[in-house]
């Protein structure tokens, strides 16, 4: 093979001629975003189906993703930069470019081959379920069909869909699918066989609250457990509900290694957690870990799109060149794990080079010269060995971060999966509040909830207050006070026994074989339980071990509310659209059945759809009012100082952290925490979200599957010669938990001492392997313990030592 | 997201035989780059890494449709979709090579894909493939020093593999002159009409009066290489089409045997009894729709 040669390429770019160099393997969207910073033009499936990456070239529509940048030459490219120019944010413009072709994207579900719009048709407002960005969508409905979800231009609220639109793509297909589970089933044969018995619905709640009740008799309600996933509706919070009547303590839920660090770090620090107010546009916007093309329950890719196009600046910390690291003015590439320890060097910046507001310090922080006397223990150099960020770069991040007023702040969810991620996001709470950024406008705020029941109010939790101290003991204070426990909590509670013995569990929104970590004792654990329920739409790794499992109706079959992330506190109508197929029942309706025949029907409901009208009580509106209002948005109220904790102020030391028993100050112990890298695993495991998937669904929805075939690992060219590894191979990657096989491709722009490996992934195709929930599964690799987040349980999932070999 | 390319060496030739040589002395590391829109995919996949890439697009006069009433209409394997599906000569006198055009993915793909690649790619649900079947096509194929022409039949040898030559380039797609009477369509039946599809059918059926001298019929996305249905032509093969009851029950059976010919596999768009089923469905439909038109 040739050195590498570089092409010289001339093109005229929105009317602009633009003289570059280029490998021949760039693709023409690479250099519109990297080199040429066009935000609107996006990658989002990079296999020309999405058509993020629209352009128009020599007067016609291409998809820049599958052009070679070499073959731009002479040619001359129009984006959407300059179409929509005047107007900001999503447009009209913007989703015709996109999608040209009317109605191309709507789907034909019978089979028939008709001409769409020729059959009686609705359009319905509502939001995607599928991730946390809930993109106010327009619902096509066809003779009882949801045929499409069109981004919705009309009622103001973010509609702008991510950049592969994996809901407008995945929704209709779930709906109509040829693999959803459609009556109750039980197991006969041995578990994991796959011989199933179709029964009635009254059998199956029956033989569970049978089960449930005669555990809780003989060994305590602590002993059934319940494991839940991200919420679409109220199913959540009904499990929460019937968890707390029931007298369990024993719920998983993904708070563990989502949102709660940070959620803890804010409500301690300056009384609540913040979200980036994208009411006004920053000055500067700081991505930590999250890329909004692509997933977003924050900081909106429509209020980015409108910070690059006024000017603004953006700082982008994440091991992998992102969507965001291409645009960013300043791109932070640290060591996987070690955000703690940035946290610190760009906190100890700002206070030794007295860049923070002077005035905020002085009167409204508690601590601060404590924390100075602290962080003058520890050097620059040595954040800069346990980071691998340049000092330089660390500096520059700070000086920025508090010169560049307002500065929003989003961190993403690899900083709540750390051992150190209530210090790592205490140390970046304190950071917003000394630079002033607090409850000001364009920065990050505090929300005021609109009139709504409260989750913990509908979860009964002060009817019924947990006795997490049976399962938890004196651990984990901050799972306890979040209806939570952390999963290997519970396997260790199944396989051991102690603190109490687990018996039976139900499964929701969830598939902990393949999401837990430590698969393989997750395993072991499901293996003992007496009885498994799993409430799913599809066969998974999880359901397949299932004693019962009931068919799941999703969102848009039934009426349903959206409450959930409840940090971003808005409320929402997800009406329903179609019927539900077969026997399908959904999650609420289940929990409240099983509820009434395990004897506590006194706090559910004769149909679980009351408790629509319950959660809208405090606005005063019944749900059906409701739905013509669409959405409550939370207030903000930019209340400058004014600071809900017991000193009334920033709490940079808090006593009440130490009271309840952990570190009352960011601490170089925990945030600068050595990383050991034994010879045996040289390399750092990481991973991200990967973009056609929402975490581990929906691997059998053809439109996802063909964007993303295979799981992918991603090792730099220098490391994957070192071990003798060829591009495109299936390779092993191992750690001392286990070993997995995912197909190679390289990437320069990683770290070498980095292996980005592929999340979520099982394959609806193997049946006879237990949906091969062993073979590039990542959980394979991630240990359960010994190291944990003293306040949440929280493991590091980023950055664990492993090593690459060919497979 | 951040689907780059692998890294590859590039060529940029200028002349048929310049490919041809070059091809041949790459051997299998190297693969023709035309549009783009399959080989890209796979390559971001890292499904294939192909060391060199030979950049056709340069070449000219690959790219045009010409027609007369003696050769019969030639396409040039560089013609995107998109200039296949605006031309009027094959809208009139073909088509349902028109018809595979317009529903070959979505305007941005169409804009830069062609019909070389489509063939080339040999998907099992190649579009033209089933059209140019039943019309007795043929590939024209030039390699080191020679030249030949593949009938479509037997150009297509299983899913991804052509019988072309590692030096050999596919430069034109030659259609004969429809006889007479003849009356041809393409249909397809995808989720979406910019996805793959799930099966399709090509139908030519020369009308001799209201006898059916001839019946052609293809069909994709339900076997390995996309084929001629021979037993289901046979069926309606010198066979009167009077109307009524008796002809519903002809294209009944057409249909039926077609679908029973056909192999089709489980995968994520579809399972094999729900393909044979819409193998049925098309053939039926395709026949209706054929038989009205000349009734028209």
């Amino acid at each position: 093979m040739n050195a590498r040669t570089k092409y010289k390429v001339r093109m005229n770019v929105n009317g602009e001629a633009r003289d570059i160099a280029v490998d021949p393997w760039r693709t023409l969207l690479e250099v519109l975003v990297e080199d040429f910073r066009l935000a609107k033009t996006k990658e989002g499936c990079s296999i020309g189906e999405c058509g993020a990456c629209t352009v128009s070239m020599d007067s016609k529509l291409v998809s820049s993703c599958l052009l070679l940048a070499v073959d731009a030459d002479g040619k001359d490219i129009v984006t959407m930069e300059k179409l929509t120019s005047g107007e900001s944010g999503f447009s009209s413009l913007m989703e015709a470019f996109i999608h040209p072709d009317e109605g191309a994207r709507r789907a034909r579900h019978t089979g028939t081959a008709s001409t769409p719009g020729t059959k009686t048709s609705t359009e319905i407002f509502t939001f995607c379920h599928l991730c946390a960005g809930h993109c106010s969508m327009k619902a096509i409905v066809e003779d009882g069909k949801l045929v499409d979800l069109e981004p919705d231009m009309e009622s103001g609220l973010y509609a702008e869909q991510c950049a592969l639109n994996k809901g407008r793509f995945t929704i209709p297909e779930v709906l109509g699918h040829k693999d959803r589970l459609l009556y109750p089933q039980k197991r006969i044969g041995a578990r994991g066989e796959g011989k199933w018995q179709r029964i009635s619905w009254d059998e199956a709640l029956d033989t569970i609250a049978a089960k449930f009740n005669d555990v809780k008799q003989k060994f305590g309600p602590e002993s059934v457990a319940f494991g839940l996933g991200e919420p679409k509706g109220m199913e959540f919070a009904f499990a929460q509900r019937l968890a707390s009547a029931f007298g369990t303590p024993s719920v998983v839920t993904p708070g563990w290694s989502c949102g709660v660090p940070k959620a803890m770090a804010g409500a301690f620090t300056y009384g609540s957690p913040v979200v980036c107010d994208d009411d006004h546009l920053p000055a500067l916007v700081v991505m930590w870990g999250s890329n909004m093309n692509q997933t977003t329950g924050g900081f909106r890719r429509e209020s980015l799109e409108k910070l690059l196009e006024a000017g603004g600046k953006l700082i982008t910390v994440d091991p992998q060149k992102t969507d965001t690291a291409r645009l960013a003015d300043l791109w932070i590439r640290p060591r996987p794990g070690s955000d703690g320890a940035l946290a610190a060097g760009l906190l100890k910046v700002i206070i030794e080079e007295k860049l923070y507001e002077q005035d905020i310090v002085e009167h409204w922080t508690v601590g601060f010269d404590k924390l100075k006397e602290h962080f003058a223990t520890f050097s620059l150099d040595e954040v800069e060995k346990l980071t691998w960020v340049p000092r330089a770069q660390i500096e520059e991040f700070a000086r920025t971060y508090a010169r560049t007023k307002p500065a929003a702040m989003q961190t993403g969810n690899a900083l709540d999966q750390l051992v150190n991620s209530f210090q790592t996001t205490r140390a970046i709470a304190i950071m917003r509040a000394i630079c002033g950024n607090v409850n000001v406008p364009g920065g990050d705020v505090v929300l005021t909830p609109p009139p709504y029941t409260r989750p913990g109010n509908f979860f009964l939790l002060n009817k019924y207050p947990r006795k997490t101290e049976k399962i938890l003991g004196k651990n984990f204070k901050f799972a306890q006070r979040s209806a939570f426990i952390p999963p290997h909590v519970l396997t260790k509670a199944i396989l051991e026994e102690d603190p109490c013995p687990i018996k039976a569990a139900m499964f929701i929104l969830s598939n902990p074989l393949v999401s837990w970590p430590n698969s393989q004792e997750t395993y072991r654990a499901l293996m003992k339980l007496d009885l498994i329920v799993v409430s799913e739409l599809f066969m998974t790794p999880t359901t397949a071990l299932a004693d019962i499992v009931l068919p799941a109706a999703w969102s848009m079959e039934h009426e349903e509310l959206g409450y959930w992330p409840g940090w971003y506190e808005e409320i929402r109508a997800h009406p329903k659209l179609v019927d539900a197929p077969g026997e399908c029942w959904p999650d609420t309706k289940i929990i409240n059945e099983l509820a009434k025949r395990l004897g506590l029907g006194e706090d559910f409901w004769k149909d679980d759809h009351e408790a629509l009208d319950l959660m809208l009580k405090p606005s005063g509106m019944s749900y059906e009012a409701f739905k013509e209002k669409r959405t409550l948005l939370p207030k903000k109220e930019y209340r400058r100082h004014d600071y809900d904790t017991p000193s009334r102020k920033i709490e940079i030391y808090s006593e009440r952290v130490e009271k309840i028993g952990y570190a009352p100050m960011p601490n170089w112990e925990e945030l600068g925490r050595k990383l050991e890298m034994p010879d045996e695993y040289p390399l750092l495991l990481t991973n991200a979200k990967e973009e056609a998937y929402m975490l581990s669904g929906f691997k059998g929805v053809a439109s996802v599957r063909i964007i993303r075939p295979d799981p992918i690992v991603e090792l730099h060219p220098q490391t994957a010669q070192e071990f003798g590894l060829e591009e495109g191979k299936w390779i092993y990657i191992e750690t001392k938990e286990g070993k997995i096989k995912q197909r190679l491709s390289l990437n320069r722009s990683i770290d070498p001492r980095v292996v980005v490996a592929a999340f979520g992934w099982w394959f609806p195709e193997q049946a006879e392997s237990g949906y091969g929930w062993t073979g590039s599964n990542i959980n394979m690799l991630t240990p359960s313990g010994p190291d944990y987040d003293p306040s949440t349980g929280g493991i590091s999932l980023r950055g664990i030592p492993c090593r690459v070999s060919a497979a | 997201m951040l689907l780059g390319l692998p890294e590859f060496e590039l060529v940029s030739t200028e002349t048929v035989e310049e490919t041809c040589s070059l091809l041949s002395r790459s051997g299998a590391q190297a693969v023709v780059l035309a549009g783009g829109t399959d080989l890209l995919v796979k390559m971001k996949h890292r499904r294939t890494i192909p060391r060199r890439l030979i950049n056709i697009k340069g070449i000219p006069n690959l790219n045009q449709i010409r027609h007369d009433e003696r050769d019969g209409l030639r396409i040039g394997a560089l013609t995107t979709i998109q200039a296949i599906e605006a031309s009027s000569v094959i809208g009139k006198k073909f088509p349902a090579v028109k018809q595979a055009a317009s529903v070959l993915g979505t305007s941005q793909i169409r804009n830069v894909g062609t019909i070389g690649g489509n063939l080339g790619n040999a998907s099992p649900s190649a579009e033209f493939a089933p059209p140019l079947l039943t019309l007795g096509a043929s590939v024209r194929c030039a390699g080191r020093g020679a030249e030949r022409l593949i009938p479509i039949e037997e150009f297509f040898i299983s899913p991804g593999k052509t019988a072309l030559r590692q030096d050999e380039l596919l430069t034109e797609v030659q259609v004969p002159n429809l006889p007479s009477g003849a009356q041809g369509i393409y249909l397809k039946h995808s989720l979406r009409k910019m996805d793959v599809a799930i099966a399709s059918a090509a139908l030519l059926i020369v009308f001799d009066g209201d006898v059916c001298a001839e019946a052609r019929i293809a069909l994709g996305a339900v076997g390995p290489v996309p084929f001629r249905a021979k037993k289901a032509e046979q069926t309606l093969n010198g066979r009167k089409l009077a109307g009524g009851p008796g002809e519903i029950e002809l294209l009944e059976e057409v249909a039926r045997v077609a679908a029973e010919e056909s192999f089709p596999i489980d995968d994520f768009r579809g399972y094999a009894g729900y393909r044979r089923k819409l193998v049925a469905m098309l053939v039926g439909k395709g026949l209706e729709r054929v038989i009205a038109r000349t009734r028209a």
